[in-house]
Parts: C-alpha cells; structure tokens; sequence
C-alpha cells in the first residue's frame, strides 16, 4: 500500500492508508499512514465488531487532516476478539457429529477420501451459508466437487484435463485448492468450539483428510517440471506457519 | 499485524526481507484537498478482493486491479489473493474486516464513496497513467 500512496500522490490524489507492517512502512515512507497492531488480513481488527471497524476507519481518515507530512501514525489500541458467533443461534444442528466413514479410513483413493469427506461436511457448510449469506467457495468457477476431483486426479496416475484452458497449471490448481479449503473453513466454523484462525488451520492440515492430500500435492508441484506448479508447491499451497511446523518444510519466498 | 519481536524468528526474517526487497522514494509529494466532509473517497487494497464475474488475479503480483462497484452486494465478493499466510476467517465472517462500510452500509457517511479500485499483493511497479479502463492494468 506504501508504494501505491506515493504513486497516487504523484497524480494529484490525497491518501491515507493502513499499514499492516509497521517496518515497511517506515522503509517506504508512504504520505499519510495509519499502523495497525492487528493480524495480517485484518486491517480494521476484527469481524463483526463494526463499532471498532469504523474507530480504524476514522482515525486513518482523519490523518487526512493533517497540516503537513509524511504522517505516520501508531493506532493506539490491539484489536478485541471476534464478534463472530458459531452459527447455532436460530438453527437446528444438521448432523449428528459423525465419525469418519470407512472409506475415509480405508481407501487410498484420495478422489473417495475426499469426496467421502466432503460429503460429511456438506451439511455444516450447506449450514454456514445459510447463516451468513453467502460463501466465498467459487473462485474456479467449477463446481467444489468437480474441483475436487481434479484436485485429486492429480495425486494418480493420471491428471484430469484442466477445466479452463486460459490459466496456467498451477493457477488453475490453485483456485481448486482455494476453493476446497474455503469449503472446510465454512464448513468447521459452523460447527461448535468457534475456531478461531489459527485453529481453523491447524484443523485443516493437522485434522483432515483434504489437509493430507494438499501436502503431498505440494510435494508432486514441487517435482513438476511446470514452472507454475512449482511456484505452487512452493509458496502458495501450505502456509509459512504449516510448513514450519507440521511439514517439516522448507523456506520458500513468498507474499 | 503483530509486532515483529513478537514473530517466530523465521517469520521476522522472511518480513525483514520483504522490506530489503521494497522500494525507495526519494520524492514526497503530499497532496491536500477540501475539508474532509467534503471529499469524495475510494477504498484501495491489495487484499486481492473482486467481484465473483471477474477474472481472478494472475497468479505473480503485478499491476492488474479489478474495480468494485459501491453498490456491489458482500456475497459477489471473492478473493483470489495468492499469498496463503494471512487470515482469510475475517474476511469469511465479515468483509467488513477489509472495507469497513462499502458492504454494510452502516457508516454514516460524511463522505462520497467512489467505485473501489482492489489489488494484489505488492504492486510496487510504477503506472504510467491514472486508472483508465475498469478492470485491466496500468497502461
């Protein structure tokens, strides 16, 4: 955002800005910034708290106001915990919490082990968009369980064909598995025990079947002799903190 | 986000990177306006945010932006954002976290909300002209 503020500057336009990262901040020296205590994904704090989204806002607009710059500005206060709820209010629960089926134990097919969970998930996330309205699952513009399928088809023997020739490879992987691991995070925070972001990762990829996969996928995109797959298996598949932990990973460079 | 002494030291080191990487500007421009009521306001991010129609961002960052209507409804918005290493359950409970107001409607409004130009991470090449096509690139 520090660059862009300078280049707008440029044309005539007045800015103002959050800064997520104080340190680059104070690098690029932006004209008006307003640094924020708040986890990266978050620039106005926390979800559902609207009264302190808009305190954020104000304070960044106000540095608007300001005689003379650069402004760089600390907003004084950490942010509160959500203001989400778990989704129960109003509604019945859908399922009883089932166990894994047998097919999730048992088969080595990753297309049955993950379908096979999806469909144990389905009503949670069915649940979750009924609550809220809307889903964020859709980026592939296919459907979660076509997606799903050419996820897995790449773990075989033999890849699906990609389901939009105007992306690369990897790009098209990646809003599959984008959309996949947007069907888990809706699907788990409609369910009991309010999982918090942190908790919502390590239960994909610590918990789940789909999680399991997605990092042997890692390891096939790495292997690939596709650039794009490898710029996938690297960087934008498992996050930094997984891969540090549980992955035993590597330390790829990435956003 | 969180302080850095905070961080894991891998995390500070990757971040401390990142800023060796960012660059520097030697000028200061610092443009000044009308009272804030009277302004008219566009929301920016680099939080990788469009419309569900439109074209997901490339997967490399560059200068591409998509531009958000501000009468487009929460449950159009999609994120194809490349990074995985920030916080996507705020923007799944409330996109509020990222635009506070555009969706909701609930801020009063002392201002005029613009259409909403929206990036990816890092657009640190410099455009040659203003925005000039609705969703495209800097030409």
């Amino acid at each position: 955002m520090s660059a862009l503020g300078h280049y707008f500057e440029r044309e005539g336009i007045a800015t103002t800005q959050i800064s997520l990262v104080r340190e680059h901040t104070e690098l690029m020296v932006p004209p008006r910034a307003l640094w924020v205590p708040f986890m990266l994904g978050r620039p106005f704090g926390a979800p559902g708290i609207p009264e302190f989204q808009r305190k954020v806002l104000i304070a960044v607009l106000r540095l608007l106001e300001a005689g003379q710059g650069p402004v760089p500005e600390d907003f004084p206060e950490d942010a509160p915990a959500d203001g989400k709820n778990n989704g129960m209010e109003g509604f019945a629960c859908p399922v009883n919490f089932a166990k894994p089926s047998s097919t999730e134990h048992e088969s080595t097919d990753p297309e049955e082990v993950l379908l096979a969970e999806m469909a144990r998930l389905q009503p949670w996330y069915d649940l979750a968009q009924r609550r809220r309205g809307r889903t964020t699952v859709g980026l592939s513009g296919i459907p979660v369980r076509q997606a799903a399928q050419f996820i897995a088809s790449q773990l075989g023997n033999q890849s699906l064909p990609t389901y939009d020739a105007r992306m690369s490879a990897g790009e098209a992987l990646k809003r599959a598995c984008d959309d996949i691991k947007a069907f888990y995070a809706e699907a788990v925070s409609a369910q009991p025990g309010n999982l918090d972001s942190h908790g919502i990762d390590q239960w994909f990829w610590v918990d789940t079947q789909a999680g399991k996969l997605f990092l042997q996928l890692r390891d096939i995109c790495v292997a690939s002799p596709d650039r794009t797959m490898q710029l996938l298996g690297k960087s934008m598949l498992v996050p930094r903190a997984i891969a540090h932990t549980i992955a035993g990973g590597f330390s790829p460079r990435e956003t | 986000m969180v302080r850095l002494a905070d961080l894991p030291e891998w995390e500070r080191e990757h971040l401390l990177e990142k800023g060796r990487e960012a660059p520097r500007f030697t000028e200061r421009h610092w443009v000044t306006g009308k009272p804030l009521k009277e302004r008219r306001v566009a929301i920016v991010t680099t939080s990788g945010i469009h419309r569900r129609t439109d074209r997901p961002f490339d997967f490399v960052p560059g200068t591409e932006y998509r531009v958000i209507p501000g009468d487009t409804a929460s449950g159009e918005l999609v994120m194809s954002h490349a990074s995985v290493n920030f916080d996507r359950s705020g923007f799944l409970d409330d996109i509020n976290v990222f635009s506070q107001s555009i969706a909701s409607g609930n801020w009063s409004r002392p201002v005029r909300w613009d259409p909403w130009p929206t990036f990816t991470t890092h657009s640190w090449e410099p455009p040659g002209h203003p925005l000039d096509s609705r969703n495209g690139r800097w030409s």
